[in-house]
C-alpha cells in the first residue's frame, strides 16, 4: 500500500454494537487517494455495518473515522454526503415511483448550483446506455442489475471524492456483476474517485481492487495489496473457492476444512 | 528386557486390564459409561454396549487375519469409536498404536512404519487422505477403516473399508463363537504389551513407548491415591487420547472407579462442554487452567465496580487462609465459617460459570505449572494439584496429597514405587509403572532404563524429607550463560506463561552473557486488549508489531524480571508474528512450543537480540 500521503478515509478501531452484540470490534482501515479498497467477508462478518458507520447511517461505540484529516465519526448521514463522502447502500434502495432521470437529479439534490448537472448525466448515461433508454420509467421497473447501475449513477451525481459501495453484486448474474465491476474501475480511472467496496465475491473484488481487507467476525484478519492476498492459501481456499490445493484424485469434494491462519 | 524388583500388581484381582474391563461390563452392564454429543444431544453407551463394541471390533480383525501382537493405529479425534478400536485391539492381544489427529501425512508414515501397522483407523475424510497419501509406502498396511464417511460416501477402494460395516461383521462373528474373543481376553498376560505411545518427539524421530499390561493395572490400582470419585461421576475427555494422561483418564481410570466418560464435540467446543457437563474430575495441562484463569480476568475488568470488589475481598480473604493451609496452620472457627459463607455467596456463580461447581478432584501436570496459579486456585476454592509423570511411567508417578498440598513440588511418589536422585540430580524412578521400553529400539532403552531397573527421566529435581518431589527442569534444557550460571528456563517461562497475554514462552541465553526470550501471544486474550485500549491493528502480524502491544509484553515481562534474581531476568524479547496451530512444527500436539525448533528457526531473530 501506498504510505506516502496520508489517506482520504482513515478508520481506527471503530466498534459498532447493536444492543448487547458487539457487530464490529476495533477495526483499521486506510483508504488512499485515487485507489479501490475492498474488504471482504461472509454474511454477518460486519461488513455493512463498518460501511453504514463510516457513512454516519450508525453511530460507531468507540473509535474514529477520518476523511481527509477530519473526524467525521457520530456526524449524520447527510452531513458526511455533503462531505463527499456517499454510500450506495446494500440492495439499491432506489426510489420506485421516480424515473429513472429523477432518481438521478435525486442524488444531486444537496448541490449548491445546477453548473454542470447536464455534464455530469450524459457522462452517467454514457457509462450506463441502458439508463438512457429507460429515462422515463419508474426506477421500481428496472431489472436489478439496472438498478443498481441507477443507484451507482445516483450517488455519482453527488459528485463524491470517495464512494462506499455495499455489495454491488449482491443478486445479480455473473456477467453483470463483471459489467459493474468495469464499470466501478472505470469510474475510478476517469474521474480519480477512490472506492470503498464490501463484497461477498471475492474473485471479482480482488481482481477489481488495488488494496484488501478480510474480515471475520467483526475484526480485520488479513490485509494486503490484492495481489498478495490473493495468493494466501487460507484466501485461496475460503474465498476463492480452491478446495484445498490440489484436486483431490478420487474427484469428490473435500469435507474438511484447515485451520486458518492468514498468512 | 529388565528385571524389575517389583511383582506386577494385580487391579482389582486381574492380571491385565482387559479381564478387569470384561468384569466392569458385566458388573455395571446397564450403567452408562460414555457420552457423546450427537447432533447437539448427549447420548449415552453402556458398558454393555461398549463391551459388545469392543468386542465386534476385535472379532472382525482376528477374521482379518490378525494375530497377538500385530499392530493397528487409529488416527482420530476423541470419540466412542476410538475407545471401541483401542479396546477391541487390546483384548484381542493385538498392539494398538494411537496418532495424533493433528499429525502431518509424514508423522503418520513414520508411524505406520515404525510400527509395522496392518489396520489404520482413521475418523474421517481429513485423516483418510492422510492414509491415501502414505499407504504406498507403507508395505504392511493392509486396511483402512474409516469411521465418518461424510464426503466417502460409495467408496469403492480395495483396502477401505468403514467401521459400521467392520461391526457388523464382527456383531455375526459374535453371534457365532463370541468365545474367540473371551480366549483371547484369557489369554493375555502381565508382560504383555498392551500399546504404544509415541512421545512427540521434540528432538529427532519419535520413539514408539511400549506400555505393558502390568503398568496398566498398577496404574488401575493405585488411582485412589489421588482420585476419589463415585460411579456415576462424570469426567470430559478433551486431550489427545495419544497422550499417555488421557488415555489413563479416559479408558483405564473408569475401570477403577466407574465415572463417565464425556466426549467433547469438537476441539474448539471443550470450555462450552465443561460447562454442560460440569465434571467432578478435571485433569488439564496447565495451560488449560490458565486459560479459565485468563477468562475469570479479563470478565471481571468489564464487571461493575462492587462486583470486582467483592471479588477482589474474597480473593484476599482466600488467599490468606489458602497460606494459612499451607503454612500447616489451617485456619478454623469464624474466620473459616465467615470465608465459607463469602465463598458460597461470591463464588458459587464463578464456579457454574466455569463449569465447576461439581468438582472434586481438580489436577495438572504434563507441563511445568506456575506456583502463582495454584495459589489463584486455591483461593477460589479449588484445589489444583500437581503431579508429575510421563510416557515412561505410564501416567502419573508422583502426585500431590490432597491434605497435604506443598506448593512448587509435584507431590510425593506413588505407593509401590521407588523414586531417588541419580548424577546432575536427576530423577529416578523405579516401579511397576516403569514402562517396557522403546519399540524397536535396544539402545535407547538401555540409555533410559538401566540394569537395575530404574528410569532415567532426563528430568532434574530434589526430594525432600518428608518425599515431596520438587521438578526442576529438563536436564538437557538447562541453560549455562557465558559468564557461567545454570538456569532453569522452565522456571522462568512459567512465571511469563502466568500472564493472561502470553501463552508460551522460549527463554533462550546458552553460550551468551544474557538471557532473552521468545514469546508466543494468546490471540484472544491480546485483540481484546487492543479493543480496549484502542489500539490499531489488521492482521495478527501487525497485532504483534503495535507499540502499545509491545509495551504490554515488555511491561509483563517486567514484572516477571521484578521476581528473578540479575542473572536469570530477560532483558530483551520478540513476539513470534505468526498464528501457530497444532500443525505446525513449532508446537507440541498439546500446544507447547518446541524449544529446538524454535531456536532454530528463528535463528536470526535471536542472533538480532544480542548485537556482537
Amino acid at each position: 500500500m501506498s504510505p506516502q500521503a496520508p489517506p482520504v478515509l482513515s478508520v481506527r478501531n471503530l466498534e459498532t454494537w447493536y444492543g448487547p452484540v458487539s457487530a464490529i470490534k476495533g477495526v483499521n482501515i486506510d483508504l488512499h487517494e485515487g485507489r479501490i479498497v475492498t474488504v471482504l467477508g461472509a454474511n454477518g462478518a460486519g461488513k455493512s455495518t463498518l460501511l453504514n458507520t463510516i457513512a454516519g447511517v450508525i453511530n460507531p461505540f468507540k473509535g474514529s473515522v477520518e476523511f481527509r484529516g477530519r473526524p467525521i465519526q457520530g456526524l449524520d448521514a447527510d452531513v458526511v454526503a455533503l462531505d463527499g463522502l456517499v454510500l450506495v447502500p446494500e440492495g439499491r434502495q432506489v426510489f420506485p415511483f421516480l424515473t429513472v432521470r429523477e432518481n438521478l437529479m435525486m442524488g444531486s439534490f444537496a448541490r449548491a448550483t445546477p453548473e454542470g448537472l447536464e455534464d455530469d448525466l450524459a457522462r452517467i448515461y454514457g457509462w450506463f446506455p441502458q439508463l438512457k433508454g429507460r429515462e422515463q420509467q419508474h426506477g421500481g421497473l428496472l431489472s436489478g442489475g439496472e438498478q443498481q447501475m441507477l443507484a451507482i449513477g445516483r450517488a455519482l451525481m453527488a459528485r463524491p471524492s470517495v464512494l462506499l459501495l455495499d455489495e454491488p453484486s449482491l443478486g445479480l448474474s455473473p456477467l453483470l456483476t463483471r459489467e459493474i465491476f468495469a464499470i466501478v474501475r472505470r469510474i475510478n480511472a476517469e474521474l480519480r474517485t477512490s472506492i470503498l467496496v464490501v463484497e461477498q465475491n471475492a474473485a471479482i473484488a480482488l481482481a477489481t481492487a488495488d488494496d484488501g481487507y478480510i474480515m471475520e467476525l467483526g475484526r480485520i484478519v488479513a490485509a494486503g495489496t490484492c495481489a498478495e492476498l490473493m495468493v494466501k492459501d487460507d484466501v485461496k481456499e475460503f474465498y476463492l473457492g480452491g478446495a484445498g490445493g490440489a484436486p483431490r484424485a478420487d474427484g469428490r469434494k473435500q469435507r474438511w476444512k484447515r485451520r486458518k491462519t492468514w498468512r | 528386557m529388565q528385571a524389575s524388583p517389583h511383582p506386577p500388581v494385580p487391579a482389582f484381582g486381574h492380571d491385565t486390564p482387559h479381564k478387569l474391563l470384561r468384569q466392569r461390563c458385566r458388573e455395571w452392564a446397564a450403567q452408562p459409561a460414555l457420552r457423546h454429543k450427537r447432533r447437539g444431544i448427549w447420548s449415552s453407551v453402556s458398558w454393555a454396549q461398549y463391551y459388545e463394541r469392543a468386542r465386534a471390533v476385535g472379532l472382525a480383525l482376528d477374521a482379518l487375519g490378525l494375530r497377538r501382537g500385530d499392530a493397528v493405529a487409529v488416527l482420530s479425534e476423541n470419540r466412542p469409536e476410538w475407545l471401541y478400536a483401542d479396546m477391541g485391539v487390546q483384548c484381542m492381544g493385538l498392539l494398538s498404536v494411537g496418532i495424533y489427529p493433528t499429525s502431518s501425512p509424514q508423522q503418520v508414515l513414520f508411524i505406520l512404519r515404525d510400527a509395522r501397522v496392518r489396520v489404520l483407523f482413521v475418523e474421517n475424510q481429513e485423516q483418510y487422505d492422510k492414509a491415501l497419501a502414505v499407504r504406498d509406502q507403507c508395505p504392511a498396511l493392509e486396511r483402512i477403516v474409516v469411521t465418518d464417511l461424510g464426503g466417502l460416501r460409495g467408496l469403492d477402494d480395495a483396502m477401505t473399508i468403514d467401521f459400521a460395516g467392520l461391526m457388523a461383521q464382527g456383531e455375526a462373528r459374535a453371534a457365532r463363537e463370541a468365545d474367540v474373543f473371551e480366549r483371547a481376553i484369557d489369554a493375555g498376560r502381565a508382560e504383555e504389551i498392551a500399546f504404544l505411545v509415541y512421545t512427540s518427539g521434540t528432538t529427532g524421530a519419535p520413539k514408539g513407548a511400549m506400555i505393558a499390561n502390568r503398568n496398566l493395572t498398577f496404574q488401575i490400582s493405585s488411582v485412589r491415591q489421588y482420585l476419589n470419585l463415585d460411579p456415576g461421576d462424570r469426567t470430559l475427555s478433551f486431550l489427545p487420547l495419544c497422550h499417555i494422561a488421557e488415555r489413563m483418564s479416559t479408558v483405564f481410570n473408569p475401570l477403577a472407579q466407574g465415572q463417565i466418560v464425556h466426549f467433547p464435540e469438537n476441539a474448539g467446543t471443550v470450555f462450552n462442554d465443561v460447562r454442560e457437563v460440569a465434571p467432578h474430575v478435571i485433569f488439564g495441562p496447565p495451560r488449560f487452567w490458565e486459560k479459565l484463569y485468563s477468562q475469570v480476568t479479563l470478565y471481571l475488568q468489564d464487571a461493575i465496580p462492587l462486583a470486582r470488589r467483592v471479588y477482589a475481598h474474597v480473593l484476599a480473604e482466600g488467599s490468606a487462609l489458602a497460606q494459612a493451609r499451607l503454612d500447616g496452620a489451617p485456619v478454623t472457627g469464624w474466620r473459616a465459617q465467615r470465608y465459607r459463607m463469602l465463598q458460597a455467596l461470591a463464588l458459587s456463580n464463578l464456579r457454574s460459570f466455569l463449569g465447576l461447581q461439581n468438582l472434586k478432584t481438580a489436577m495438572t501436570g504434563a507441563a511445568p505449572v506456575p506456583p502463582d496459579l495454584l495459589r489463584w486456585y486455591m483461593a477460589i476454592g479449588i484445589d489444583l494439584l500437581e503431579a508429575f509423570g510421563m510416557t515412561e511411567t505410564c501416567g502419573f508417578c508422583t502426585s500431590m496429597p490432597p491434605q497435604r498440598i506443598r506448593i512448587g513440588t509435584a507431590g510425593v511418589r506413588c505407593e509401590g514405587t521407588e523414586v531417588r536422585l541419580g548424577e546432575q540430580d536427576e530423577i529416578l524412578v523405579r516401579g511397576p509403572n516403569v514402562f517396557a521400553g522403546y519399540w524397536g529400539l535396544p539402545e535407547k532403552t538401555r540409555e533410559t532404563l538401566d540394569a537395575e531397573g530404574w528410569l532415567h527421566t532426563g528430568d532434574c529435581g530434589s526430594i525432600d524429607a518428608e518425599g515431596y518431589v520438587a521438578i526442576r527442569d529438563r536436564i538437557k534444557d538447562i541453560i549455562i550463560t557465558s559468564g557461567g550460571k545454570n538456569i532453569t528456563p522452565s522456571n522462568i517461562e512459567n512465571l511469563i506463561k502466568f500472564s493472561p497475554y502470553l501463552s508460551d514462552a522460549v527463554v533462550i541465553g546458552e553460550g551468551h552473557h544474557y538471557l532473552t526470550c521468545l514469546v508466543m501471544l494468546d490471540l484472544d486474550n491480546v485483540a481484546k486488549f487492543a479493543q480496549d485500549r484502542q489500539v490499531p491493528y489488521t492482521d495478527f502480524a501487525s497485532m504483534t508489531r503495535a507499540p502499545e502491544v509491545v509495551a504490554l509484553v515488555r511491561q509483563e515481562l517486567e514484572r516477571v524480571n521484578a521476581k528473578l534474581a540479575r542473572a536469570e531476568q530477560i532483558k530483551d524479547f520478540r513476539i513470534i508474528d505468526q498464528l501457530l496451530t497444532a500443525e505446525d512444527e513449532e508446537l507440541t500436539p498439546t500446544m507447547k512450543l518446541k524449544r529446538k525448533v524454535i531456536a532454530s528457526k528463528y535463528a536470526e531473530v535471536i542472533a538480532n537480540m544480542y548485537p556482537s
